[in-house]
């Protein structure tokens, strides 16, 4: 891959190198911290350890194993919390098309919360294609219950390869998708909120049009929350 | 490199060069004789062996520049950059027992350096710093570093803000395999990122900063 961006950030790298005088300097100082470690004992680690760590990678496949097939018999319960209705879809995609209307080329993205809405647009340089809608959904469910809830939500009206930044109270909210040739969407989400649990979770990951993922599970204060990405195709919405 | 040069870049067999990565320069003493010097596999057996000032020492001399090099354009942060190689390779002693040799060492070092610079680069987003704050806290021009012309330049501070203004992921991305040469498959490995979402953000990357140096990148 060789090419103008590439040889111009390589020339920018070998600016950035140390001079031999500077790495000098910082070889002495990593060597003196690598003296001042613990002993070592950098040996392999032995085969009799292997087999015991081989076992215990097992144990943990299994359970993982097993907390994904419990994940996946109880998506359905979820998905209905992940994905927009069809009556709300088709919503969505009138209010991304009527602010098209209004902006022109240059709308990028709405996102859409619950009593709020917030329009991103900039001079649009990018290929047209037709517009997703992506949700970051985050639920809750109280210890002994098995009824989960929209603990917080945030709907993006966008079209692919549009990265959307927008402030969400005093956190940010981040996001990008793209679409692959496939009809997969690349999505790459960053979410940070305290519900009144602290939520920190940034994840990427391809997801296929209105098949929600769940990104993160964690539990706090005896109530359990998961982190649900959902992509749905706009277009659809809008011509059902 | 010239066959002379080479000759003074020894500690890796012929077969570790051209494999995607860029040959670090290491720069020896005038009386010191190529000839002698031991590999990588030859300082570590030594480790192995017992002795330890001696190989560690030759170590960190021979890869800090590499190392220090893929942090910095991550992090984009001089000092910050200086204190993850020391971190990088103290990491790297400690679990030494864990390299069998898959690889050679030095990518084995890039990979733990890739991982220290992300879990920084998460821990600094968690502090709410932001890469324009980064930029802020960076003297305008580099006093240390100049080689030539880019580093001073307008050009050379171009690039810094450009990479700056992407996201940690994405400029992991773009640092790893644009600028390091690393080959895809193997920059998303050490990402510990799925190679489809990699390919994704490699291209989103190059397209943001085709879009932020297009000044610059005109025949």
């Amino acid at each position: 891959m060789s090419d103008r961006l590439n040889d111009l950030l390589r020339a920018w790298r070998r600016t950035r190198e140390l001079e031999p005088a500077d790495a000098d300097a910082l070889a002495r100082r990593v060597a003196a911290s690598l003296a001042a470690e613990p002993d070592l004992d950098p040996r392999p680690v032995d085969r009799r350890r292997r087999t015991w760590a081989w076992l215990a990678a097992a144990a943990a496949v299994v359970i993982a194993v097993a907390g994904v097939a419990v994940r996946l018999l109880s998506r359905e319960d979820v998905a209905s919390l992940a994905l927009l209705p069809d009556a709300r879809l088709r919503a969505s995609a009138a209010v991304f098309r009527g602010v098209e209307e209004l902006f022109g080329d240059r709308c990028r993205w709405v996102v859409e919360s619950p009593g709020d809405v917030q329009i991103g647009v900039s001079p649009a340089d990018e290929a047209d294609s037709p517009p997703l809608a992506l949700r970051l959904v985050v639920i809750s469910r109280p210890a002994g219950s098995s009824t989960w809830k929209v603990a917080w939500e945030r709907t993006f009206l966008a079209r692919s390869e549009s990265s959307i930044d927008v402030a969400d109270g005093d956190r940010r909210v981040c996001a990008w998708i793209y679409r692959l040739p496939d009809g997969l969407v690349a999505v790459d989400a960053s979410l940070d909120v305290d519900l009144p649990a602290h939520i920190d979770s940034s994840e990427s990951g391809i997801l296929k049009p209105s098949t929600p993922r769940c990104v993160l599970e964690l539990e706090a204060g005896g109530v359990t929350y998961r982190v649900l990405h959902a992509v749905q195709e706009l277009g659809k919405g809008a011509s059902s | 490199l010239k066959i002379g040069e080479r000759a003074r870049t020894m500690g890796r067999r012929p077969a570790e060069f051209g494999k995607g990565f860029a040959v670090s320069r290491v720069f020896l003493p005038e009386n010191v004789d190529p000839m002698t010097i031991s590999s990588d596999e030859e300082l570590l057996r030594r480790l192995r062996a017992g002795e330890r000032n001696g190989p560690l020492d030759e170590l960190a001399r021979r890869h800090v520049g590499r190392v220090r090099s893929v942090i910095f354009s991550m992090v984009l942060d001089a000092a910050d950059a200086d204190d993850l190689a020391q971190e990088t390779f103290c990491r790297a002693i400690r679990n030494i027992r864990s390299f069998r040799g898959a690889s050679t060492f030095e990518r084995w070092l890039v990979a733990i350096a890739v991982n220290t610079a992300q879990s920084f680069l998460s821990a600094r987003a968690r502090a709410r710093s932001s890469p324009a704050a980064v930029l802020e806290k960076l003297p305008a021009r580099a006093s240390r570093e100049p080689r030539d012309v880019l580093a001073d330049s307008e050009l050379g501070d171009a690039i810094r803000a450009a990479l700056a203004s992407l996201s940690p992921k994405l400029r992991t991305a773009i640092a790893l395999t644009a600028i390091h040469e690393i080959p895809i498959a193997e920059a998303a490995r050490m990402s510990r990122c799925p190679l489809p979402t990699f390919y994704w953000r490699l291209h989103r990357a190059r397209a943001l900063l085709q879009t932020k140096l297009a000044g610059y990148l005109k025949p």
